[in-house]
């Protein structure tokens, strides 16, 4: 497969084949291409219904995996700042 | 029979003997292992699938009976997170689930995955007349918001690690029951092969749907669904052997007898004359019929706080000075009420 390339709110988003030498732990799902998020693998699975889903992020299911992979930025984004707020509050 | 109920109900006892309990299940291994279990199954038939429910009713079984393994009394309690919906809400008090957080790295942001179910959702799900459309809706997203919205480990394929997993999961298996008994003829719908009502659970291959699908059979009960039997009671006691006996009562038919056991909760409490039951209440207002004993020489009068026909604790009643208040013949007791 041509690997397919996408920057999203900065970050870079890439589906390519997986390497030959992958371990097997991210090789489960055989055939199923690699999912990086600048540069850094995300570990993702198929459900029994086809759609897909992250380790990292496991309750938001899509069909399309760059999508869910933006859907994942957003959380990280958001999650983030709600973790910066309450160590604010914390120190405060 | 244990009565699982929502965690704002816990007395401050139950509370913090969850929160120990955890702590031990935790030092274990057991929470470790069962967070490795669901992660290493989450796509294989215990997500998206009609196993969906019964895997995670036999899973909380699971979890319920090593947290009784450090006191014999626990239930899970639940989250209803259509009601508590806020960061602030005292599920999170740092005497509760929120000192898990930093204890064991679950790297919480309550919020920002958002937004949770509303009742709305809830109430139209529980109308659907079939199971696989009924599953389906339950789990996503009725299911998946929380884990969302409280992010970190809870919303990994791990999601066990975190302890609000377990309320979460018990408030689940709730409205899957609550759906039964509104439900009682519609059949469970295989989604698939290898996921039928007689196909063996992952994990637990000894383990089926169709035997998980009476959670009273499982041993526990739901407090808005199984409200304790109230006014339905009659009570006997043997002058000779000092025997008391509750008959639960459906109407003038019995449905069943148990003799009263003491504080133990195993060996029946004989009492005998010069005690008398001289009445029978709901003396401490936890919906539970309760005992009022009297003793014809001393005066003693003691109230008999009851779960059923165990015997939870008993009290002399004080008078105003805080002083057992004595009073006999020719008083008597003739009338215990509410009120």
């Amino acid at each position: 497969m041509q690997p397919e390339r996408h920057i999203y709110k900065g970050h870079r988003v890439e589906l390519r084949r997986r390497p030959d030498d992958a371990p097997a732990r991210e090789a489960e799902s055989g055939a199923q291409p690699e999912l990086l998020i600048d540069d850094q693998p995300v570990r993702y699975g198929q459900l029994p219904d086809g759609s897909y889903a992250l380790h990292d992020y496991a309750y938001d299911w899509d069909e399309d995996l760059i999508e869910l992979a933006r859907r994942f930025i957003d959380y990280q984004d958001q999650a983030e700042a709600v973790r910066r707020e309450v160590d604010s509050g914390e120190k405060a | 029979m244990g009565i699982r109920k929502n965690y704002r109900s816990l007395t401050a006892l139950e509370r913090d003997r969850f929160v120990q309990a955890l702590f031990h299940v935790k030092s274990t291994g057991f929470i470790d292992q069962f967070a490795q279990i669901h992660a290493q199954h989450f796509f294989h038939n215990i997500h998206r699938s009609s196993q969906f429910l019964p895997w995670h009713r036999e899973m909380l079984l699971r979890f319920e009976r090593a947290l009784r393994e450090f006191h014999a009394d626990i239930t899970i309690p639940y989250w209803d997170s259509t009601v508590d919906r806020s960061p602030s809400d005292p599920l999170w008090n740092n005497s509760f689930l929120g000192q898990f957080n930093s204890a064991w790295g679950l790297n919480r942001a309550l919020g920002a995955g958002g937004p949770l179910p509303t009742q709305q959702q809830v109430e139209a799900n529980q109308g659907r007349d079939d199971y696989d459309t009924f599953w389906r809706e339950l789990e996503n997203p009725i299911h998946n918001r929380p884990h969302v919205w409280v992010g970190g480990v809870m919303g990994d394929v791990a999601s066990p690690g975190d302890p609000v997993f377990y309320l979460h999961h018990c408030w689940i298996d709730l409205l899957w029951a609550r759906w039964q008994r509104e439900h009682p003829d519609a059949p469970f719908v295989s989604s698939g092969p290898g996921v039928g009502l007689d196909d063996p659970l992952m994990e637990w291959p000894d383990r089926t749907p169709a035997q998980v699908l009476n959670h009273r059979a499982l041993g526990y009960e739901y407090d808005v669904l199984d409200p304790p039997a109230r006014g339905r009671k009659l009570v006997w006691h043997h002058r000779d052997s000092g025997e008391t006996q509750i008959w639960q009562m459906d109407g003038h038919q019995l449905v069943r007898r148990a003799t009263v056991v003491g504080e133990d909760g195993v060996n029946p409490a004989f009492v005998g004359l010069p005690f008398e039951i001289v009445g029978v209440s709901d003396l401490d207002g936890d919906g539970r019929a309760d005992l009022v004993w009297h003793h014809r020489d001393t005066g003693e009068t003691q109230s008999w706080f009851m779960d059923g026909h165990q015997l939870l604790r008993r009290a002399t009643v004080l008078g105003e000075d805080g002083n057992p208040a004595f009073v006999g013949l020719p008083f008597e007791i003739v009338g215990v009420g509410e009120g």
